[in-house]
């Protein structure tokens, strides 16, 4: 395979967008991070261990899907199942939100889980 | 070989006129520069050794110093450049009346050792140019590795039980994992940055 030569510029655009997509994903796992201060019992987060470990591991697998694509220049992503958040969807109707002392605070997390998710599965093309 | 001798001077010149816009802008931007340069340089120096006259060679200076001031008015924000270039020039201009003897075949000479440092600056610019697409490959990569490591440490705050108790170990590892990011981040950002011809970002 011949080896790809970045003699124009404009060949840089891509990495340029895909560094942007970064910051984005940056924020966003900030943002999801601010829960454990949004919930003030812990004790919460037993009830849906297991669909927060599942998502941890859906959006690891996104991040390596993404690095992989960039490491290789395909510069996209395979579209993922996103069942496990549809899981905790799921749980948070049925149980978080008769559990939970801050419902919403939840409500916020699943957002942005969603976002960093689509972030993830962007098209650069 | 005495041409040689005589006209590399003048290759080695124009060529670190044609890399000065590196200094603030490396990439695209920088082309169209040279190529304004180019223009400038290869017409104008002939030109005003033909018409020069020994009794207005201050002004000669001082106009072709304030044209070239000028063109790089709207891509280099600092003073310090602009009088370089202006003393580069200048040197250019100085260099050039004493051509007002010459041939045209000598003229048409400095012309070409002219051209042949525009065309080595080029062929850098190329270099840096591929030398830059790797260092944000390499670095991007590197951001979505702390990425991950960051994910981890968050999620790590939600699915350990122990976390109330020990709070202060897990916020340590989210600033470790924050911070190499954020770094990376802002490096990133300033080749962005040098790419679109824009001041390079401090904080």
């Amino acid at each position: 395979m011949p080896k790809k030569r970045y003699a124009n510029p404009n060949q840089l655009e891509p990495y340029v967008n895909y560094k942007k997509r970064c910051d984005s994903i940056y924020l966003l796992l900030l943002d999801c991070g601010q829960l454990r201060y949004r919930i003030s019992d812990h004790t919460t987060f037993r009830f849906c261990q297991a669909e927060i470990e599942q998502i941890r591991q859906f959006l690891l697998s996104l991040l390596q899907d993404m690095n992989h694509c960039f490491t290789n220049d395909q510069m996209q992503v395979q579209e993922n199942d996103d069942a496990h958040l549809t899981n905790l969807e799921g749980i948070y109707e049925m149980v978080l939100q008769v559990v939970m002392e801050e419902p919403l605070n939840f409500l916020l997390f699943i957002d942005d889980i969603r976002q960093l998710s689509k972030l993830c599965l962007i098209k650069d093309g | 070989m005495k041409h040689i001798v005589f006209f590399a001077p003048w290759t080695v010149t124009s060529t670190l006129i044609f890399l000065l816009p590196l200094v603030r802008s490396p990439l695209l931007p920088s082309r169209i520069f040279c190529v304004l340069y180019f223009i400038c340089v290869c017409f104008s120096i002939p030109v005003i050794s033909l018409l020069a006259d020994t009794e207005s060679n201050f002004l000669l200076v001082l106009v072709v110093g304030i044209i070239f001031v000028l063109l790089n008015l709207y891509k280099t924000q600092t003073e310090y450049m602009h009088w370089l270039i202006f003393i580069l020039m200048s040197l250019c201009v100085i260099a050039a009346l004493s051509l007002k003897n010459t041939s045209e075949t000598s003229i048409i000479l400095y012309a070409s050792s002219i051209a042949c440092g525009f065309l080595i600056a080029l062929f850098i610019i190329s270099l840096r140019n591929l030398f830059y697409a790797r260092q944000l490959k390499l670095r991007l990569n590197d951001y979505m590795t702390d990425l991950q490591y960051l994910l981890n440490a968050i999620f790590d705050c939600f699915l350990q039980v122990d976390y109330p108790k020990a709070m202060y170990l897990y916020e340590k590892r989210i600033h470790d994992a924050k911070k190499p990011s954020h770094l990376k981040g802002r490096k990133l950002g300033n080749v962005h940055c040098q790419k679109n011809g824009m001041p390079i970002q401090i904080n």
